[in-house]
């Protein structure tokens, strides 16, 4: 297997709609932040990776035909050459409904993580600290500079990757202008919609309280 | 924004329709245990709150024009008097099926919530949650015969303290009726919500 597709939005932009939205067009699994939550083991080859370490991408993606979402889309120049047939998704939202839902839930959620994890979790979140406090949001957490290394993202996105080979998209848009560019038919059911703010803490629960009795 | 309803019921007597209902009623966002899963951040609050330390409760309930379930019941006192004209509302049903579904749900939960208590996220949380259920509210004693007396005793200090004018002693299986009369709105024409029976709530945190 191979990447076929690159999700170079940012966390918050529709991404685990579009992680659904790709699984069911074929391209089959889709990482996301989720599947390192699923398979912890993976954060360090994450932390080596945000600190600029050469890796090998199959270690992680050897297993998944597409990827959204952080920690992918931080490193959305190495995998496009990394993978130079796959074709890269920017999805895209408005910039201060982005904010909004950041605030809601993956700055909270970090906020969290800074005052109760023991050393051992946090330890296991050092990439995307790494990623958050020393590069994409490294002018700080203000609205001004997070709406700024958010436009900051999607600029460099559309100067580094060839338009034949970018789509920038809105997930409210729906099937036909990410069929269309990934040259599969349209499903006749509807667009995945998922992970309101609700959805995301749920993502949160730990595995001891919703597994079974 | 300000608190114009307090529901002064346990959980497990209808708050989460009611919360529901609240919110369609336009007394939104209703606060409400639930809450908290997308909230996290207010937990220590509620649990500082429960460990007496003096809490400034306009700010803690800013945001809310309604609040029912735990943890707010808990301070039913403390919200009637910071919010004198709120009206109080208090959930009520068979204490026998109350009892069944708390031990089903809520008690459950709870028993089997040592294994996340170093969670970063939802630690605190259960932490609060127990510390007020079961230790502010039942003394750590979860047997039926304790836990009915107080849950009675309960409920009957609230009807005793709150002037008649004041509260609704409420079964949510009365539907929109009462509750639109008490508060003065009419009956909107949506059926009246259900949810969160037990085993909604079991197959959401339970698993089963």
């Amino acid at each position: 297997m191979s990447l076929d597709v690159i999700g170079a939005g940012l966390g918050r932009t529709g991404t685990l709609s579009l992680k659904t939205a790709l699984e069911q067009l074929g391209f089959a699994p889709c990482h996301h932040m989720v599947e390192v939550m699923a398979h912890p083991e993976t954060t360090e080859f994450w932390r080596r990776a945000a600190e600029g370490a050469k890796v090998d991408w199959e270690e992680i993606y050897r297993d998944y035909r597409a990827t959204v979402d952080w920690p992918g889309c931080h490193f959305y120049r190495e995998l496009a050459q990394a993978y130079p047939k796959a074709k890269l998704v920017l999805s895209v939202r408005d910039p201060n409904k982005w904010l909004a839902s950041m605030k809601e839930t993956i700055f909270k959620f970090m906020a969290m993580m800074r005052e109760n994890a023991s050393p051992e979790q946090r330890q296991g979140m050092r990439f995307i600290e790494i990623i958050f406090d020393e590069q994409t949001f490294r002018d700080g957490y203000d609205d001004e500079s997070v709406l700024a290394a958010y436009k900051r993202h999607i600029e460099n996105v559309k100067r580094d990757i060839h338009p034949g080979r970018l789509l920038v998209f809105d997930v409210a848009e729906g099937w036909e202008p990410l069929c269309k560019f990934l040259g599969v038919p349209v499903p006749s059911t509807p667009f995945p919609r998922s992970n309101s703010r609700e959805e995301f803490w749920s993502h949160t629960m730990p595995a001891e309280i919703t597994a079974g009795v | 924004m300000n608190l114009e309803l307090i529901g002064a019921g346990f959980g497990r007597t209808g708050t989460m329709s009611l919360k529901l209902a609240l919110e369609q009623l336009g007394l939104a966002p209703c606060h409400h245990m639930a809450e908290l899963f997308s909230h996290p951040e207010q937990a220590p609050v509620w649990h500082d709150a429960a460990k007496g330390k003096p809490t400034d409760w306009r700010a803690v309930l800013k945001d809310y024009r309604a609040a029912v379930d735990w943890p707010s019941c808990h301070f039913w006192r403390e919200l009637v008097e910071t919010f004198p004209d709120a009206k109080v509302l208090l959930t009520e049903r068979d204490p026998e099926a109350w009892y069944k579904s708390m031990s089903q749900t809520i008690f459950e939960i709870m028993a089997r919530s040592d294994a996340v208590a170093d969670d970063p996220v939802r630690g605190p949380q259960i932490r609060m949650a127990r510390y007020i259920v079961e230790e502010k509210t039942f003394g750590g004693r979860l047997d039926r015969e304790h836990v009915i007396a107080v849950y009675k005793a309960h409920n009957e200090a609230v009807k005793r303290a709150i002037p008649r004018g004041r509260l609704l002693i409420y079964d949510v299986g009365e539907g929109w009726g009462p509750l639109c009369k008490f508060l003065g709105i009419a009956v909107p024409e949506a059926p009246f919500p259900r949810t969160n029976t037990t085993e909604e709530f079991r197959s959401r945190m339970v698993g089963s």
